[in-house]
């Protein structure tokens, strides 16, 4: 994994999350890259080959779930593991983000401990 | 207070605390919600306001307000560092909250879909929150108090069910 885009309209929300992917060692080597909302994300995936997007759901321009979807229509040259970090709790917006084509999904207010093991799994 | 408008009064009171209590390591308690008047709404007052919109088959708003020393503590708390500046750090962060509120609120009301908009924040002095009653009186808004370690707080909810 080379890659690794953050996208969150929280500024310290992307900041705390940056913060969380510094601490593991395994990804001290990657490449960050952190924007503030979908189209700015849609941009950011079209030119860089991005292998993980932390990614928010509600966000301005273009939401995540739309941004998950384009990334499972093979839009941009890389396929991403995507990993959806929402407060959306409900069952419903959960299956609606896996059959969107989210990798994992993880509700906010997030732990360290929980995004660790998810991208252990990466 | 109808039984009908309850339903989602529970879940949000259950996510604040949640968030609060188990996230922040902040003692949070609610005392009595109670409907507000027109007085109500003019007697209490918020330095920093963030509004969540609720559409789908429940539709209104969730409204976080504090006053500007206990939104910086929370900041503060929330981001584990001192919040100095009543700034846009602090804005962002009661943004952040009240979407964590309506959108953890969700799984406490699996039945009805509901979509939560972006928050909105403002801040200012004496700020007066308005709601949907105003215009319509068969939506009651609910003011649910709660008090903590670094000050009070308060929800202002109102909905209605639209199936």
């Amino acid at each position: 994994m080379e890659k690794i885009l953050i996208v969150d309209d929280s500024k310290l929300m992307r900041k705390l999350i940056r913060g969380m992917v510094d601490e593991i060692p395994f990804l001290h080597s990657c490449e960050l890259f952190e924007v503030e909302d979908g189209e700015k994300a849609d941009e950011l995936l079209g030119k860089e080959k991005i292998d993980l997007i932390l990614l928010d759901w509600n966000m301005p321009k273009i939401n995540g779930l739309e941004i998950a979807k384009k990334i499972n229509s093979n839009a941009y040259e890389n396929r991403p593991v995507i990993v959806m970090i929402t407060s959306e709790a409900a069952k419903y917006n959960i299956i609606e983000a896996l059959e969107s084509g989210v990798n994992h999904y993880l509700v906010k207010p997030i732990v360290k401990k929980d995004l660790m093991e998810i991208l252990k799994k990466i | 207070m109808s039984a009908y408008n309850n339903k989602f009064v529970v879940p949000v009171i259950d996510s604040l605390k949640n968030l609060f209590n188990k996230t922040l390591s902040l003692e949070v308690n609610e005392r009595l919600p109670y409907i507000m008047t027109n007085d109500d709404a003019t007697a209490s007052s918020f330095d920093i306001i963030s509004i969540i919109g609720l559409s789908g088959e429940v539709r209104g708003s969730v409204i976080l307000g504090f006053k500007r020393e206990v939104a910086m503590k929370v900041s503060s708390k929330y981001w584990q560092k001192e919040m100095v500046e009543f700034d846009e750090d602090v804005f962002d962060t009661v943004g952040e909250l009240v979407n964590i509120i309506a959108g953890n609120a969700k799984q406490g009301i699996e039945s009805y879909r509901i979509y939560i908009s972006l928050p909105t924040v403002f801040q200012g002095s004496e700020i007066k929150a308005t709601t949907l009653s105003r215009t319509n009186k068969d939506i009651p808004t609910i003011m649910i108090p709660f008090t903590s370690d670094v000050g009070d707080m308060h929800v202002i909810l109102s909905y209605k069910f639209e199936t």
